[in-house]
């Protein structure tokens, strides 16, 4: 990742920052008053995990990235929740693996793709959601490529901007939230 | 801010709640601690994980989506069913018939959707879909009328025959 | 030159005699500032946009730039035929990041590449460019641009009368493959090509649909290869089946054919164990439709490596499905473009700026340029 410290640092950015902005300041107001009315109904219930269901006993086939994979450092590109990420880690810019960094606000659109951890052998669905609202923070510029398809296929698609309906339209960073295990 | 912040902002008591909750789950991130999260991570059934991978990126994983750009589906979406033109609607979208899903597992994810996620005084005596209505929905011409302006025409009859809420208009994407 | 004078007694009046204007300068300067026009266009031109925005022109011949298109960043780019008008869509806000979203063509004058006009657009994917993103007729009379908000739609701009002329919804399908006067093509997330028929109001719907890929699997590049004139597309898989198609209402596919064993290896499966040679990088092929000519940017890896620059780059007959050539590159290729004229020349920049200016038929490297920056478009005329 030599790339990110030299001068095209810039021109990554620049090219996340305009192709995240997106419309949609208007609809902020909207969408806060639809998240408070139906905050009481949750439709994922949060279910435990049941252990003996854990797909430990076969040895999944590795893809080169989740050979490479490493569960101690969300700050590198081979982080094991990285498998599909495009963007700077968020992680390296005063946010985490699922936190916007300080005055940067989550997007409520992402996509979502599956990674593999190599410490406890299952794959999990992981939502890849940019933080918007600030100037870029530039750090760890990571584009890994599991399972990411093609613009006709947007719902796994890591170019497309994934900011709509946030109050700002600037990109920061991107994060990976745990979003759960498929069963 | 963003809904759950609002939420805080009404419920102080909420609020003191999740300051207790982030000094566990917020502090700048540590991959162990990113471990301890994954040791308790919800388990999605098979229709939720088709869900998330087929529609949750733009509908959002909560349901919860942009309303101008994207259809909100979390207590909305089941509204569609209160009536043959909007199950027609549902049936006749693109981009759930050509979901590559069997059609058990699209049924499910419809049901879901319909029935769990969206679900709304329209949807309580809809019956659920079933593989062999996929099937059919499949198989079925796709109609010449533009996706945008048969979602109008639903919208706006079962406002009217069912009462169901205004915002279902919120979506206005051309 | 006198009207000229004229006109500035109008906007100056209020601050300066006129008498000023007429009179003799009283300072002569060796030199004066002026600007430089562009020389006419040749096919051996090359159009790259970057990261940083802006579409740099190169003249391969010389391998210097003749000029600039001001683009910004995540920016389309399309270009009349002989170089008559440059194309840039892009979308800029009045607050630089926030304020009003203003979706716009640009037109540019190719001989002084001043703006000639803004067209407003009703909107437009925003992400880093694609040649399917936005793209024009073979005539160069429609424009096609791809927006996604994320409704999918075509929005048809009449490039004459420089307006937009409509809208057609395609639901479930993405990005343009335009052809002919007015064929567009499009594919769809189940694996399909779809034609798409556009009447002259710019509306229209999806009349035919091809299934004939695995979207989930092995899907097809965004940055296949399509002859706009002749309507012969060659999709290719992130595995390199190379699936020919003549495209038209209905479409035509052809036999398929595998890169790999074009040079008499395996065909390349998505098995994680697998480590072959695979197409890949920002934009991986380029095709002369008269030499019946693929290139493809080749690394040695595993599956889903779709974006990883070339090592080697192939040269393949679309006719008999051989390949012909392997050419070891200086620096790994992102992007590869060719000339479309009798006597071609092949262009490869890599992903640290450089680009090598190459013999199609040797592989020898005739010229070469640093700093292009990071190629997020390419673009050659047949003109």
């Amino acid at each position: 990742m030599a790339q990110k410290f030299d001068g095209r640092l810039f021109e990554g950015w620049s090219e996340k920052l305009t192709r995240r902005l997106a419309s949609g300041t208007s609809r902020r107001g909207v969408l806060s008053r639809v998240g408070l009315a139906l905050a009481a109904a949750p439709a994922f219930p949060l279910l435990p995990i049941d252990r003996s269901r854990a797909h430990a006993a076969t040895t999944p086939r590795l893809t080169e990235f989740q050979k490479n994979a490493q569960v101690t450092d969300d700050t590198r590109c081979n982080y094991w929740r990285y498998c599909a990420i495009d963007g700077s880690l968020c992680s390296c810019c005063g946010g985490g693996v699922h936190s916007c960094p300080p005055g940067t606000q989550p997007s409520l659109t992402s996509w979502v793709g599956t990674c593999y951890n190599p410490a406890d052998k299952r794959s999990y669905l992981i939502a890849y959601r940019d933080c918007c609202g600030t100037s870029s923070c530039r750090q760890c510029h990571c584009d890994n490529t599991d399972g990411a398809l093609p613009t006709y296929r947007p719902q796994a698609n890591n170019e497309i901007i994934w900011c709509f309906g946030t109050s700002s339209m600037a990109y920061h960073c991107s994060t990976a939230a745990l979003v759960g295990v498929a069963e | 801010m963003t809904a759950p912040w609002r939420a805080v902002k009404r419920f102080p008591i909420a609020g003191m709640l999740a300051g207790l909750l982030c000094v566990a789950a917020c502090p700048v991130a540590r991959a162990a601690d990113n471990s301890v999260v994954e040791q308790r991570a919800v388990t999605f059934n098979h229709a939720q994980t088709n869900y998330m991978l087929h529609c949750g990126g733009c509908h959002g994983t909560l349901g919860l989506s942009p309303p101008h750009s994207v259809p909100l589906l979390r207590g909305q979406a089941g509204w569609l069913v209160c009536d043959p033109q909007g199950r027609a609607y549902v049936d006749g979208l693109p981009n759930v018939t050509r979901a590559s899903l069997s059609d058990a597992d699209l049924a499910d994810v419809l049901n879901f959707v319909i029935f769990t996620l969206g679900a709304s005084p329209g949807s309580a005596h809809a019956a659920p879909f079933t593989a062999r209505e996929v099937s059919a929905m499949r198989a079925a011409p796709e109609s010449t009328v533009p996706l945008h302006l048969r979602r109008q025409q639903a919208v706006e009859r079962i406002i009217k025959v069912c009462g169901a809420p205004k915002s279902l208009l919120d979506y206005k994407p051309m | 030159m006198k009207r000229i004078r004229r006109v500035l007694c109008g906007l100056f009046g209020a601050l300066l005699p006129c008498t000023a204007l007429a009179a003799p300068p009283p300072i002569l300067e060796t030199e004066e500032s002026n600007t430089a026009v562009m020389p006419k266009p040749n096919p051996h031109w090359l159009y790259v946009g970057t990261r940083t925005g802006g579409v740099t022109i190169i003249d391969g011949d010389t391998a210097k730039i003749v000029g600039t298109v001001n683009a910004s960043p995540a920016a389309g780019f399309a270009l009349a035929p002989q170089g008559k008008e440059y194309y840039v869509s892009e979308t800029i806000w009045t607050r630089m990041n926030r304020g009003t979203r203003q979706d716009l063509l640009s037109v540019y004058d190719g001989h002084t590449l001043n703006l000639i006009q803004d067209i407003e657009l009703p909107g437009r994917l925003i992400a880093s460019g694609r040649t399917p993103y936005f793209s024009t007729s073979a005539d160069g009379l429609r424009g096609y641009v791809y927006n996604m908000q994320p409704a999918s739609s075509i929005i048809t701009i009449d490039l004459a009368k420089r307006n937009v002329l409509g809208i057609t919804e395609i639901p479930a399908c993405g990005l343009i493959y335009p052809y002919g006067k007015t064929g567009v093509a499009t594919l769809c997330a189940d694996g399909a090509l779809a034609d798409v028929a556009i009447d002259a109001s710019g509306h229209g719907r999806i009349t035919d649909r091809i299934p004939f890929f695995d979207a989930q699997q092995d899907p097809v590049f965004e940055e296949s290869p399509v002859d706009r004139a002749g309507g012969q597309a060659l999709f290719i898989t992130f595995n390199g089946m190379v699936h020919p198609v003549r495209l038209g209402a209905p479409s035509t596919l052809e036999k398929a054919w595998s890169l790999q064993q074009a040079a008499g290896l395996s065909p390349a499966t998505t098995s994680p164990e697998q480590t072959t040679w695979r197409p890949g990088g920002r934009r991986p092929f380029a095709f002369h439709p008269g030499h019946k000519r693929l290139y493809a940017l080749m690394h040695e890896g595993a599956p889903w490596g779709q974006k990883r620059s070339g090592t080697e780059l192939w040269v393949l007959d679309t006719a008999t499905h051989q390949l012909v050539n392997r050419f070891t590159l200086p620096t790994s290729g992102y992007a590869v473009g060719v000339s479309e004229d009798n006597a071609p020349l092949l262009f490869v920049l890599s992903e640290d700026g450089w680009l090598w200016v190459m013999d199609p038929e040797t592989g020898k490297i005739l010229r070469s340029l640093r700093d292009v920056g990071r190629t997020t478009l390419l673009a050659t005329d047949r003109s």
